[in-house]
């Protein structure tokens, strides 16, 4: 089990149905941290755009262009305590905040203040 | 095998050829001349490249519009747009005509066969202007010779292929090249690094701002045989990273009205590549004029002229001004240090705003700068600086204002400056500097209030 999961988790993981629900809880608590820290250092960007899971990352959503791109994967990286593979930048992953949350689950995010 | 192809699509290069004869139907039953121009919507797309190399084939006059231009040039009565489909297990690609509703019945000025393309705008108003068709492919020629283009190559393609980069740097040098092209619309890093997972380009033409982009979130190396870049000037760490990680870079120089005018060749020193834009292509002329520093161009193939709305005709000048202000070393390389309209006067003292951008870059903690000219001030012609700091540093504008003794002279101080996280953009990733300078405007009118 990933550092996150077993601060927020606490407990062993016994079931499939228990652990689609944690999954849920998990992706939850790092959707509200990304809103949090992307309303705090990107406000320029995200004030006009309600950033909610299913806010797609480019067209139609947060409209990142190619420097925004880089402060916004700097600002996940930094705050989330991972570091992404070039690997991980394909338009699955990065498709709405959801997706992106998905893929800080996969790298085994670090919230401390959880 | 020789493809053209994009997200959806790939086509062999003999669609195109074989498409030509359904096209050329078309247009005939329409009564279009081949030298009658019509518009073609053009995307980043299969049926749209192809569209166009076969209308270049016929000898049609074409006018080359983005997909979501709104209105077209009265001179056209006909709107096409491309598309393929299957026809007994080939593909084929077809176009679909419309009238334009702003089309007047008038001649053309010009009675031969041309390829129509828009300025950018960078300045605020976009000119169309008219390629000889085959001043177009010797353009075209030119640069598959500087660059070496061969049908091993794979391109990848990120940038619009109806504006000149794209068309005469991109497809067409690729296209004669017999090269395989992987076309990307809508570019940025994400599309892009899965795009190349599975197309593995060795050729890349990329704008400045999506080349910086991906040498920051690179993590792995990929060796490409060549990076053409153009557009804005490329700061020296960001070359140097990309370089580090994907190989051999090179600036190309060129403008809409001219093609490729120069470029350094890829056996060039890394040092010659990342200071220079290179020597002139085979048979294009340039020098610099000794009153205004202005680069001049003459260029064997470059464009006939401008054409208005109308279909009116403004030749093309012997030597082009390209509004640019540039040097030339002895062995004719150039180095473009500006625009010939940032050069203004304070305090009466001339000054390039270059000289303030490189002063406010040497403070510490600044990443870019910008610096536009407008209205007037005490000191003369209005100066604002646009300053984006370094990732993690908090910087204002105050400070900046009582650090600028450090590094400029007094007449060079900016009137107004403003800290700034992103620069706009014109759809081409040009800075759009139109916008820069109206809201220095507004910075300095409220200075004055």
């Amino acid at each position: 089990m990933q550092p996150f999961m077993r601060e927020v988790v606490g407990r062993r993981i016994s079931s499939h149905e228990e652990d689609d629900k944690m999954s849920a809880v998990l992706k939850d608590a790092v959707l509200a941290k990304m809103q949090r820290i992307l309303t705090a250092d990107m406000c320029e960007i995200v004030a006009a755009v309600p950033l909610q899971a299913d806010t797609p990352v480019f067209n139609g959503g947060l409209e990142l262009d190619s420097f925004t791109f880089v402060e916004f994967v700097s600002v996940l990286e930094n705050n989330f305590g991972v570091e992404l593979n070039e690997q991980d930048f394909d338009s699955v992953n990065f498709r709405t905040l959801e997706s992106v949350a998905d893929l800080l689950l996969k790298c085994g995010v670090v919230m401390p203040e959880q | 095998m020789s493809t053209i192809e994009d997200e959806r699509l790939s086509i062999g290069y003999e669609v195109i050829h074989n498409s030509t004869a359904g096209i050329a139907e078309l247009l005939r039953t329409h009564g279009v001349l081949r030298t009658e121009a019509i518009v073609l919507r053009c995307e980043s797309s299969v049926a749209s490249a192809g569209a166009m190399l076969a209308l270049m084939e016929l000898g049609q006059s074409t006018v080359l519009e983005p997909m979501d231009a709104a209105d077209f040039p009265g001179f056209c009565q006909y709107v096409a747009t491309a598309s393929v489909h299957l026809d007994h297990g080939a593909h084929r690609i077809s176009l679909e005509l419309r009238t334009n509703v702003r089309w007047r019945d008038q001649e053309l000025a010009l009675n031969r066969s041309h390829i129509y393309v828009r300025t950018s705008g960078t300045r605020g108003s976009s000119k169309i202007v008219a390629f000889d068709r085959d001043k177009l492919k010797l353009n075209a020629q030119n640069v598959q010779q500087r660059f070496r283009f061969c049908s091993k190559d794979r391109v990848v393609i990120p940038v619009p292929i109806h504006h000149m980069y794209g068309l005469g740097v991109g497809l067409l040098p690729a296209f004669f090249a017999k090269a395989p092209i992987r076309l990307l619309d809508h570019p940025n890093a994400v599309r892009y690094l899965e795009m190349e997972r599975a197309f593995l380009p060795t050729v890349a033409l990329l704008a400045a701002p999506l080349l910086a982009t991906i040498s920051r979130i690179r993590r792995d190396h990929r060796a490409y045989r060549l990076t053409i870049v153009a557009g804005d000037k490329l700061q020296g760490d960001t070359f140097l990273r990309y370089a580090e990680k994907v190989g051999c870079i090179t600036q190309l120089y060129g403008s809409t009205e001219m093609g490729a005018m120069t470029a350094a060749d890829p056996s060039e020193s890394q040092a010659v590549r990342m200071n220079t834009c290179g020597s002139p292509l085979p048979g294009v002329s340039c020098k610099v004029d000794s009153d205004s520093g202005e680069l001049l161009c003459h260029h064997p193939y470059g464009f006939d002229g401008y054409v208005g709305e109308n279909g009116d005709h403004e030749p093309c000048p012997n030597w082009f001004s390209t509004g640019d202000l540039a040097s030339i070393d002895e062995k004719q390389r150039i180095t473009i240090l500006g625009r010939t309209n940032q050069r203004i006067k304070r305090d009466g003292v001339w000054l390039h705003l270059s000289e303030v951008e490189e002063g406010l870059l040497s403070l510490n903690g600044i990443e870019h700068v910008v610096v536009v000219a407008t209205g007037e001030t005490m000191r003369g012609v209005g100066l604002t600086a646009f300053c984006k700091p370094l990732e993690g540093t908090n910087i204002t504008s105050g400070a900046l204002r009582s650090m600028c003794a450090q590094v400029l002279p007094r007449h060079a101080f900016p009137d107004a400056i403003e800290v700034i996280d992103v620069f706009p953009q014109l759809p081409s990733g040009k800075l759009d500097r139109r916008s820069l300078e109206l809201r220095a405007d507004d910075l300095l009118k409220s200075r004055r209030c």
